[in-house]
Order: C-alpha cells, then structure tokens, then sequence
C-alpha cells in the first residue's frame, strides 16, 4: 500500500473519529469529547474476526493462544483474582491523573476561554447536578479523563491491530486498518493540543488581567517542563496499562 | 452493554456539539437583564498602597467568574470611580480579556488623587434615575474602597487620619435604594476605622435587606474581604 493512501486513510479515521478538527468550531471540542471518545472505545473494540476477511497470519495470532471468542467454546471464568494485575497500573494512573489535574486547575480558569460560548452553560447545569460543583471542577475532570485514556485506547489499538508485534505494514492486510488506527491517534492529538492550548492561554496576558491570589506561580518556563514531562509519564503509563487490558482480554478470550 | 454506553457517549457528544448553539440567544437574552454597577476606589488614600491594589484585583477576579454564571456571562457591568468619574463599561465577558486591560489600568491608584465619595453618591444618583427599568430588572450595586473622604482639591498636603468623616448632606441609604431594580450591595474594603461611622451610615440598609427576599446587603473591613469575596459577590450564589 502506497504511503500517501496510508495517511489518507489514518487521517479520514482521525476526522471520522474525531469530527471535530476542522469541521466543528473549536470552542465545542470539549462538547464532542463523549463523542470522541465513544468512537475511539468502539473502533477498538467492535471488530471481531469473524466479521472480516484478516490476513491469515493475524488471524492465527490473534486466535492462537487458546480458543477464543471466535472458536465458538464457551468462554472461560475469569478468576478473580486475575483482575489483580491492574492494580498497580490503577495506583500508577493516580500519579498522572493528580499531576494532569493540578496542571488543569492551575490553567484552566484561563484556559477555558476557549470554550467561552458555553462556558456559562456547562456552569449552569454543572450547578443544577450539584451547587458546590464547579465549572472547573468540570473541565479539569473532563481533560484528566480525556489524557488518562488517550494512551490506553491507543496501546489497545496498537496490540490489537498486530502492529506492536509485527509492524505497520501489517495495516496494509486489514479492511480499515489505519483508519482504525486513526480514531485513537486522534483522541491522543486532541488530548496533547488542549493541554498545550490550555497552558498557551494562561500564559496570555489578555486572559489573565485579574488574578486572584494564588500559591501557584505563573512561571512559564516551569509550567511547560512539568506538562510536558507529565504527559510522556502519561503516556508511558497508559501504554503500560493497556498493553496489560490487551493481555487480559486476549488472556481470557474477549480479545475481538 | 459496552456498546449502548458507548452509543449513549456519542449521541451525548452529538447532542452536545449540535445542540448547544441554539441556546446561546437564549441565554445573551436573559443575561442582559442584569446591570452591575461597581465603584471602586483609584485614589491614593488607601493605606497600604500595594495591599489595596490586590484587594482591587481580587475583586474584579471575582466579578470576572461571573462569566461562567449562566445568567451574569453578559451581563452590563459600568465600572465609576468612587469619586464619580466613568473608568469602564462593558460586559462580564469582556473583564477577562483584551477589553479588560483598560480597566486594570483605570482602576489602578493614582498619586494625589482625592476620594471623593460625596461625587461617587451623586453620580450612582444620576446613573440610577437614567436606568432604563425595563432593559434591566435587576442592578447591583458594588463599591470598592477605603470610605475615606476627603476634600477637594487634595493635594500632597492632604492629611490622611483615619477614621474619616462621613461626608455631610448625602442620603447615603435614599440613593442607593431608590429603585426597586436594585437587590444587591456590598461594600468591600472598608478601613476598619471606618466601619463604625459607615456602618452606622448605612444601618437602614439592613432594614431594606430584609424587607424582601431577594434582597443582599453586606459590608466588610478590607481584613474580611477576601474571605468574602471566596463566598462570591453579594447577592450572587457562589460558582
């Protein structure tokens, strides 16, 4: 496959996936985010080999640990003890998510200027779920989710697809492979370009005329360095924790 | 089960991303109802300077959350100086912004600029009597200062020795409640010297306050300010 239709179709899986870069405006991209992110769990998930026509060497390997889901046998019980191994990838997702949150609520009161239009919205109903809730509290729970399971879904996607085993090319032999590919790529980019976004803003003397005393200091330099050593811990971290979900799931049979 | 979660998300998504604009008419309509008149003090009698200067900023920051507000975002804001003098108007919206900027510049203390609270109770008299009762059913009224009074002119010369008189011959309580517009006032920062002269000034209010259920009234020492401005503005519920 040619490389430029590669890109095309990664990129139509990003646009499918996404539907917002371009075609939306952006101040409604937090609003498209249950979409974004329905479309990327789908897309990593829904498939099922016997829906398609794989190349034979991915469907053995897909299939070749056991009799999964496809063999027609009955899925085997998971013990409960097995959901153990996600305990460590959970305390590790802490880190992250806590630093992501601070970084969010140190920016986000300038930072969401981006979404100015239905800022006052999202507060009004935000107060009517619960009056000590915030629209801060919102947009930061938001982001942190979005920047949590960016990298997981990714990592999923990757395994599933076979990439991390045998490379892209074996995108080439699936329907649709780089468009799947896409769509979770694509929540990646959107959770990397609000993060820096958000913190571009802050950093805009336009939207910070009036700061209320804070013990965070607005030094540039430093909150750039910690966002961005933050999100490659968080994207390590959610590569670790979905190659684990991928093994789980093959482990057990609910691989697609 | 995964997949009608995952159904539900996007049509959550969709919902949100198509649905929402249409709201925004609505919302701009009912906003403009509300005017916010603020006084604040850009004399150099406050003491000290520089503290006066983050209480004044805590305040705007204050009244700039209000743009999350869904009822305030666009709401009229007319900023005078307590002297009297116009420094700003616009929106909430704009306070945070490239608008805003002129603002912080206006509000900021100027050298050997008088307080003259009399001249600030007479313009909010006039700016109340030309209200167009009927593009605004709501005003609150909000005053940031020291409430020391001085003469005019001042100069370099000025003693500043607190605490300091009330000016003479001003109905204070009459103006500030002549509309029924009006449900909201707070005065912020007030020296603590002053607190008892204007308290007492200003006890009718208290009165006033309770005489409907939608009314506010508050006054706080500049110690207490900050503190209250957390809880949000006067009169308005807390984001």
């Amino acid at each position: 496959m040619k490389t430029y239709r590669r890109a095309a179709l990664m990129i139509g899986g990003m646009i499918g996936g996404g539907m917002v870069f371009g075609l939306l405006p952006l101040n409604e991209a937090l609003l498209a985010f249950p979409f974004l992110m329905g479309m990327a769990v789908m897309s990593s998930g829904a498939a099922t080999p016997d829906e398609e026509e794989l190349d034979e060497e991915v469907y053995q390997y897909r299939n070749g640990t056991g009799g999964g889901s496809s063999a027609g046998g009955a899925l085997p019980r998971i013990p409960l003890t097995s959901y153990l191994t996600f305990v460590p990838c959970v305390l590790a997702e802490l880190v992250p998510a806590a630093l992501h949150a601070t970084i969010y609520e140190h920016s986000i009161t300038f930072g969401k200027k981006w979404f100015i239009g239905h800022t006052a919205l999202i507060g009004q109903l935000s107060q009517k779920i619960d009056p000590q809730l915030t629209v801060n509290s919102v947009f930061v729970l938001l982001l942190t989710t979005i920047v949590l399971i960016a990298p997981i879904l990714m990592a999923i996607q990757l395994h599933r697809l076979g990439v991390m085993e045998r490379g892209f090319k074996v995108l080439d032999n699936q329907p649709m492979g780089w468009m799947k590919l896409g769509t979770p790529i694509a929540l990646y980019v959107f959770a990397l370009a609000i993060e820096s976004w958000t913190i571009y803003l802050r950093l805009q003397p336009e939207f910070t005329v009036f700061i209320r005393r804070s013990p965070i200091p607005n030094d540039p330099g430093t909150l750039i360095a910690v966002a961005a050593i933050t999100f490659l811990f968080t994207t390590l971290i959610g590569y670790w924790t979905g190659t684990k979900i991928f093994h789980f799931q093959r482990d057990f049979g609910r691989e697609g | 089960m995964v997949n009608i979660i995952n159904t539900g998300l996007v049509v959550l998504g969709l919902v949100g991303m198509f649905g929402v604009g249409g709201v925004d008419s609505v919302v701009a309509k009912m906003a403009t109802d509300h005017k916010i008149l603020v006084f604040i003090d850009d004399s150099d009698t406050a003491y000290p300077q520089e503290k006066f200067e983050i209480l004044k900023q805590d305040f705007m920051a204050a009244l700039a959350e209000l743009d999350e507000d869904f009822f305030y975002h666009t709401a009229s804001v007319e900023v005078v100086s307590t002297s009297g003098q116009p420094l700003w108007s616009g929106t909430i919206a704009d306070i945070q912004s490239k608008k805003g900027l002129p603002l912080k510049e206006a509000i900021a203390s100027k050298p050997f600029r008088c307080n003259h609270i009399a001249g600030g109770f007479s313009k909010l008299d006039t700016m109340l009597q030309m209200l167009d009762g009927e593009q605004f059913t709501d005003v609150k009224i909000y005053w940031v200062s020291n409430f020391y009074a001085t003469s005019r002119p001042c100069s370099r010369e000025t003693k500043i020795v607190y605490p300091s008189p009330l000016p003479k011959n001003v109905d204070f309580v009459g103006i500030l409640t002549q509309r029924p517009e009006v449900s909201a006032i707070g005065m912020y920062g007030v020296h603590p010297e002053n607190m008892k002269g204007w308290g007492k000034a200003l006890e009718a209010l208290k009165e006033w306050e309770h005489q409907s259920a939608g009314r506010a009234f508050g006054i706080y020492a500049d110690s207490q300010t900050s503190t209250a401005l957390d809880g949000g503005l006067e009169g308005i519920a807390t984001r």
